[in-house]
């Protein structure tokens, strides 16, 4: 059975680390009359983020769509147009949740997990089938467990995590050391291959854009500025030290 | 003499400054290190000579901190400007009309939206947020094509001289009906004097006091509209009254150079403790080649051959520093 795919580009909530797009991509612009054809005969239709609720833009493919098609919406859980979604009989919403709580708001500034959890409530009064699926990164490596926990005790599916690809800094094993003995058993294979970049400087340059911290929301992380395993470390600390009588 | 070693732990006293002592910090979350960790201040110490904000010295802070600004009337204040104030320029004043100015780079985008069928043109290494709204940078006055909107930082951001053709470039501007905006807001601290010539095709002028004055979070200065003015500036003015009511209080009090000219004897100590040379901008020097200090312009992340250097931070940290350097002498 082949699946059509749509993809969305704007979201109302991006990953911190997603750029602005100014243009819309090649895929984009022809994604339409592509669709167009094809979207009444289609078995199975997946829509990809961006965020099909974004402005509404999931509508006008979903009018075209046959009730009977298997159809999977990913989604980052900010809005939930149940009413358009529910009359398929094979609907699947995948909220692209990576956290819990405060880390997820920090992963994904725009949504409150208010917002998410009244999502999920709306789904489930609808009797909308919906599975969460997160993406493993540096970010959430070491509260994947919280996040499974959590799917658990409220009996949510949880779907495996896919490894981020992009940006690069930030895939999982890129972990810093410091941090490589706390991620859970079940994921230090996430870990394995080579470290290709490091994330810190990414991590602080999106902290300083969001005007946030990666150690309030994740403390350990205070481990990896304490530490850093750069070559002229202890230089820099001894500097430090040298300069605060001068200070003022 | 200063070595790299030394000029570094200068970066990391003055980032640890600006971390301490609000007075000490610009007005952008950028200007300071976000916290006392060692990779804040590293970042910070790394990135303390590009840009150049205004001054802070005491008694401009001083001052800033005690004018009465009496809000209201301060709304209901009156578009009047003595361009008296202003170095002449070669501008005929009485040709354009002073509105409280909103930013220079506001001002740049309606002026490009009044001429939205010409092609908007910059030089090459202007202001770099002129870059970024602005497609075509040209080389050469002979760029400048009949269509054209020019805008033209005076003096010029790149070395903050006069760009040398000048007189050529606004008498090509003439011949080929080509509108000029001059951005002034490098002017106050120039020693660099000269008037315009072939001003006729300038159409706006904007005098930002943001580099004189601490109040890049404020914004403002003042600009000058090319007679007669669009209806829309009268009946809806985009200006920013605070910042003109500011620029017009420190040109009374102060006059347009005491910025520039109270950093002299700054200037001169610090280009000699560095081993550059001064420059017309009195919060620069001049790397020479093959200097220690050569890749740390204040341009270098986008001009990389600019010898530029920003002396601002040794100007406001001046005691700490010189303190610090007794030491390491001893």
């Amino acid at each position: 059975m082949d699946t059509l795919e749509i993809f969305f580009e704007q979201d109302n909530a991006p990953c911190r680390w997603s750029k602005q797009k100014t243009n819309a991509s090649i895929r984009a612009k022809y994604q339409d009359l592509l669709a167009k054809d094809k979207i009444k005969d289609a078995t199975s239709i997946r829509m990809h983020g961006g965020e099909p609720f974004f402005k509404n833009k999931i509508e006008k493919y979903l009018e075209e769509a046959n009730e009977q098609a298997l159809i999977i919406i990913e989604t980052n859980g900010s809005k939930i147009d149940a009413a358009l979604i529910k009359k398929f009989q094979n609907v699947v919403v995948h909220l692209k949740i990576d956290a819990v709580g405060p880390l997820q708001e920090y992963i994904r500034p725009g949504i409150e997990w208010l917002d998410i959890e009244k999502t999920i409530s709306t789904l489930k009064t609808n009797n909308i089938k919906f599975a969460i699926k997160p993406c493993l990164h540096v970010l959430n490596i070491l509260s994947i467990t919280k996040l499974k926990q959590w799917c658990d005790e409220n009996s949510y599916e949880m779907i495996e995590p896919e490894l981020l690809k992009t940006p690069e800094e930030l895939t999982p094993y890129n972990l810093p050391y410091q941090l490589k003995l706390r991620v859970p058993d079940e994921y230090k294979q996430a870990l394995e291959g080579q470290p290709t970049a490091d994330p810190l400087n990414l991590i602080n340059e999106l902290d300083r854009d969001w005007r946030s911290s990666v150690k309030s929301v994740i403390p350990e992380w205070q481990q990896v500025h304490d530490n850093l395993h750069w070559q002229q470390f202890d230089d820099l600390k001894k500097i430090d030290k040298d300069m605060e009588k001068y200070v003022g | 003499m200063l070595d790299k070693e030394i000029y570094f732990k200068i970066k990391w006293l003055i980032a640890k400054n600006e971390l301490d002592n609000y007075k000490k910090r610009g007005g952008f979350d950028y200007q300071k290190p976000k916290d006392n960790s060692i990779m804040e201040l590293h970042s910070r110490a790394s990135g303390i000579q590009f840009g150049v904000r205004a001054p802070q010295s005491q008694d401009i802070i001083h001052w800033l901190e005690n004018l009465e600004l009496n809000l209201f009337k301060i709304n209901q204040m009156d578009f009047e400007f003595d361009t008296k104030l202003l170095p002449t320029l070669g501008i005929a004043w009485k040709e354009f009309k002073p509105y409280p100015l909103s930013t220079t780079v506001h001002t740049a985008l309606e002026f490009l939206n009044i001429h939205k069928n010409k092609r908007p043109v910059i030089f090459k290494n202007d202001f770099w947020y002129f870059q970024e709204i602005i497609d075509t940078h040209i080389n050469d006055v002979s760029d400048i094509q009949e269509g054209d909107a020019l805008i033209l930082s005076v003096p010029f951001f790149e070395t903050f001289q006069y760009k040398k053709n000048m007189d050529t470039i606004l008498k090509r501007c003439c011949e080929l009906d080509v509108p000029v905006m001059i951005d002034l807001i490098w002017l106050p601290l120039s020693t660099f004097k000269g008037d315009l010539k072939h001003t006729d095709c300038v159409q706006v002028i904007t005098q930002s006091m943001s580099k004189v004055l601490p109040m890049s979070g404020i914004k403002g200065g003042v600009c000058f509209w090319r007679n007669p003015v669009l209806k829309r500036f009268n009946m809806y003015p985009l200006g920013n009254n605070v910042g003109f009511y500011i620029t017009k209080k420190y040109l009374e009090h102060f006059g347009y150079y005491h910025v520039r000219d109270s950093l002299k004897d700054l200037q001169i100590k610090w280009c000699e403790l560095l081993s550059i040379d001064t420059h017309s901008m009195s919060i620069c020097g001049k790397i020479p080649k093959g200097h220690f200090l050569s890749g740390q312009s204040l341009h270098s992340h986008r001009i990389p051959d600019s010898n530029l250097f920003n002396l601002l931070p040794f100007y406001e940290n001046d005691q700490a520093i010189t303190s610090f350097l007794s030491d390491v002498d001893k």
